[in-house]
């Protein structure tokens, strides 16, 4: 019996995104078939790496599935142009989830990972199934460029053969319901990746086994790791990646005692929804969750510590080309338990009617640590549509223009666009249009906020911080060198003070004065920093400490009897103090 | 069922959805669920079925069990001059990369990795193979169960490759096939020839075979009970091959049971049970082949009388597997069986 196979026809445009993507990262593509899932109400959605071997691929959803002529239509052309696109409805049916894919892109975005798969679909709606065989085209890497730069040099856009397919009408069985969609042919050099990386493994980092992840949170504690969290993704396996983009991409519900954030009322109003919709991803039997955990850094501060003390409104002018109005963001200030540390939380919110025309509204937060967050992928700016991850976290701050050093690992942030933004999406749904207005607009309002209210902020309190654990330092510098002090004089010392005395005489007559006072009786030592002999010598802040110490112990010194005694003293002391630097 | 050492058992089926076997295994401790997220460790199986794969791999909770396609393909996977071409996995590998590969030449390669993949997941202390098909079935798939079993027989005098250094003392095969009117001549010959040999090397065989079967003119035992003749001379073939690799057989278990098909017609299954342990002489087969011509050593498996105390006690043992098999279904929101 022949084969009848059909073609696959695409627009060039759809043809250009599947030659870009084909490189891209496994998680982008994959996002798409949740996406696909959450729209069409499933509840479950469970994918199957093949980790460790990667030899199949399966992805199934107890959703509403796909029915014949809808699948039909998307391989003749309909690709890019969506049915949810051009139905009115915004919202899914049963869970009311807002509609995620628009551009039936989900299907093809496998193409990524592999050449030919096996669909399967039990439509609720219509009660009918069919199973279907795809065939990605064999083109090579070169000869899709060829073609996407003949088709570029175009006006008109060109339909163009993006493969084939073969399909058969199955029997409808309820149980059965969704979509289900298997492969055996993955991509080699997407299978080789996820398995040379293996060496990388975070498990095997973190609690040294090679083991699968026996649950989710392994999974994160593996990443997070406690004092020793992973600096980078990068410097952990692909599958290790794809695990974290997934989760992150996905409309999951937020980890509440991992995550401080949960603490504002408007992400408890988030996290309600997203528990609402009731949509579960598994990957490998790991049901994920979203995956930042907030605070994360080297001394293993965690959510379970922190508690928002109080809020403040901080107002910025938010200029964006000739565009300028004053926006408010409000300030939590985060405090943690059993430490002196203290972070901070800003709650946003955004809303404009006419953003070139057309409304924009988002809200979201930022928090800000002390120190670095880890990994890095959270450090940054991540926008969602739709409660969807567009791309990763930026860590350019959307390209924010100014030099901040170490302060832009410290902030984490996520954007969510309630109104606006759909038209500045790029056919990948992974980036934007960055030229579009909306994306323009929500790049200044982060810049203005970070750069008028955030990141001045964090370098006050840095310099703050900064000196008061420099003279807790000091401090104890101090009291070691006393100890140490009473121990080779044998003099009853407590403390040193400084103190500046009024200088009225001849500075001739105050040369013949000591700097140091030795007060026996209160157990002090006081030295004058307004002697003329001394005053040259503090002009040096950072070295003061050091020249106390060396000045009291010459002057102690010259108290002995005799050169052989002042000697040994002075030299004793000065042993006791280079023993301390 | 006893192991060498104190190590968990490897246990390699051909499953399908039901899983009872391994819910049975569970339930006699022989394989661990794992409380943390209810994994069960060191099963592996084969499955052509793509949902009841992914639905078993889901079942059992690890990543990486199972393997994908048909064991007979699998395990009798042959070279032609294309894949001959890439003896390792990392050649594989690097001809896969090739995107244009024609379909026909990607799946033998497919096939091929899959091959040494199974190979290097050998050896097992117990394997299931319920193969539900034809021992014998008609040509030119003919005898490709019985090779399977051959080659298997062999794989399992590997020394593991996952770092346990597994080397096999003993080990539990069951085998399950079919057998019904439909035999073919060319699998009776087999048998013939296989008995013929049996009557000729072991005098001992042929007094039996005289005594019970009242001639040792293979043709009259045919043509009076073809059945018989079948189930004492299947065992005989897999003991032919477990000498070839230094192994003893001993059956534990030899039973069958009989059922009718979708046009009505019936049909026998029947089940072997053997330990096979490392021999150092040479291991002689005809123990096994006298037990399998004993017909009291069989033991016919009735319809269940529920009414029964066996009846009672066989569904009720049932019950508690379906129920442990449906206790891992719900958490992993898959479809229950029935209760029994």
């Amino acid at each position: 019996m022949t084969e009848h196979w059909e073609p696959i026809v695409l627009s060039a445009k759809v043809f250009g995104h599947l030659a870009q993507g084909l490189y891209r990262t496994p998680a982008g593509a994959i996002k798409e078939l949740i996406s696909n899932s959450f729209d069409a109400d499933a509840n479950l959605v469970r994918i199957h790496t093949g980790f460790p071997r990667f030899e199949t691929f399966s992805c199934e959803d107890d959703g509403t599935g796909m029915s014949e002529d809808e699948f039909r239509r998307l391989m003749n052309r309909g690709i890019g142009s969506s049915y949810k696109r051009i139905s009115p409805a915004t919202v899914t049916e049963v869970y009311k989830r807002p509609l995620i894919g628009r551009l039936g892109l989900g299907i093809l975005s496998l193409a990524q990972i592999c050449t030919r798969f096996e669909i399967l679909s039990h439509h609720k709606g219509t009660k009918t199934a069919f199973r279907a065989t795809i065939q990605f085209p064999p083109y090579t890497r070169q000869e899709m460029d060829k073609i996407v730069k003949r088709l570029t040099e175009k006006t008109e856009d060109e339909q163009v053969f993006g493969g084939k397919y073969q399909l058969f009408k199955e029997q409808y069985d309820p149980v059965k319901k969704g979509v289900r969609v298997f492969t055996k042919y993955l991509r080699e050099s997407f299978r080789k990746r996820m398995r040379t990386t293996l060496q990388r493994f975070a498990n095997k980092k973190t609690f040294g086994t090679s083991e699968p992840y026996k649950t989710f949170q392994v999974y994160l504690g593996s990443i997070y790791g406690g004092s020793k969290p992973v600096q980078s993704l990068n410097l952990v396996s692909d599958y290790d990646q794809l695990l974290f983009g997934l989760a992150l991409a996905a409309p999951l519900r937020y980890i509440e005692d991992r995550n401080l954030v949960i603490q504002l009322p408007m992400m408890r109003d988030r996290q309600s929804r997203l528990l609402n919709f009731d949509f579960q991803v598994q990957v490998d039997n790991l049901s994920l969750a979203n995956p930042v955990w907030l605070p994360s850094d080297r001394e293993g501060h965690s959510a379970k510590q922190c508690r928002l003390a109080g809020s403040e409104k901080r107002s910025f002018e938010l200029i964006d080309g000739p565009a300028k109005e004053i926006c408010s963001a409000v300030q939590h200030r985060v405090t943690v338990k059993n430490s002196d540390v203290q972070f901070n939380l800003y709650e946003i919110s955004y809303a404009n009617d006419n953003v070139a025309g057309s409304q924009l509204q988002f809200n979201g937060y930022l928090f800000q640590q002390t120190g670095r967050l880890y990994p890095r992928d959270i450090q940054g700016v991540l926008i969602r549509l739709q409660n969807v991850a567009i791309g990763k976290y930026d860590n350019s701050m959307l390209s924010y223009p100014y030099a901040e050093g170490p302060r832009y690992s410290m902030v984490s942030s996520e954007f969510f666009i309630q109104r606006g933004f759909e038209d500045a999406l790029n056919i990948d749904r992974d980036s934007f249009n960055e030229l579009h207005p909306h994306y323009i607009r929500l790049q200044s309002y982060v810049h203005s906020l970070l750069h008028d209210v955030i990141f001045p902020e964090t370098w006050s309190e840095e310099k703050e911080r900064n000196k008061a654990r420099r003279d807790q330092a000091a401090e104890a510098r101090e009291s070691k060198f006393v100890e140490r002090y009473r121990k080779t004089t044998g003099d009853s010392i407590r403390s040193i003070q400084r103190v500046e005395k009024p200088r009225t005489e001849q500075p001739t007559s105050a040369l013949r004065e000591s700097p140091v006072e030795f007060k026996g009786r209160r157990g002090q030592i006081e030295i004058d920093r307004n002697h003329p002999l001394l005053k040259p010598l503090f002009r040096r802040r950072k070295y003061a400490p050091l020249v106390e110490k060396l000045v009291v112990a010459f002057e102690r010194s010259n108290h002995e009897s005799t050169a052989p005694r002042r000697r040994e003293l002075f030299y004793k002391l000065l042993a006791e103090i280079f023993s301390d630097l | 069922m006893r192991i060498g050492d104190d190590r968990p058992i490897r246990y390699f089926t051909l499953c399908a959805r039901s899983m009872i076997d391994v819910f049975m295994l569970v339930g006699e401790g022989l394989l661990k669920i794992d409380p943390e997220n209810y994994s069960i460790s060191r099963v592996q199986f084969c499955e052509c079925d793509q949902e009841q794969f992914a639905e078993i791999r889901e079942m059992i909770a690890r990543e990486d069990a199972g393997f994908f396609g048909q064991l007979e393909n699998v395990v009798l996977f042959k070279e032609d001059d294309f894949t001959a071409q890439f003896p390792t996995l990392e050649s594989i590998s690097l001809k896969l990369e090739d995107e244009g590969l024609e379909l026909e030449k990607l799946d033998r390669l497919l096939l091929k990795r899959t091959h040494f993949n199974v190979r290097s997941s050998f050896p097992y202390d117990f394997i299931n193979l319920d193969f539900c098909q034809y021992y014998y079935p008609h040509p030119p798939g003919m005898l490709r169960v019985n090779e399977t079993v051959d080659r298997i027989l062999d794989w399992q005098r590997r020394l593991s490759d996952d770092g346990e250094n597994v080397n096999l003392q003993e080990f539990v095969l069951a085998v399950t096939c079919r057998y019904d009117a439909q035999f073919p001549p060319e699998a009776e010959t087999r048998l013939t020839e296989l008995i013929r040999s049996n009557c000729t090397l072991s005098p001992q065989y042929k007094d039996q075979v005289q005594k019970t079967r009242g001639t040792v003119q293979l043709e009259e035992w045919i043509g009076k009970d073809r059945e018989d003749f079948f189930f004492s001379g299947w065992p005989k073939d897999i003991a032919r091959s477990a000498k070839e690799y230094g192994w003893s057989m001993e059956i534990l278990d030899y039973v069958y049971y009989r059922r009718y098909g979708d046009e009505n017609n019936p049909y026998v299954i029947a089940c072997l049970v053997a330990r096979f342990s490392r021999s150092n002489l040479a291991p002689d087969y005809i123990p096994p082949a006298l037990f399998a011509l004993n017909r009291e050593n069989r033991k016919f498996i009735d319809e269940i009388d529920r009414g029964s105390v066996e009846g009672r006690q066989v569904v009720e043992s049932l019950g508690r597997i379906v129920a442990a098999r449906n206790e891992q279904a719900r958490r992993k929101h898959r479809p229950e069986l029935p209760n029994p």
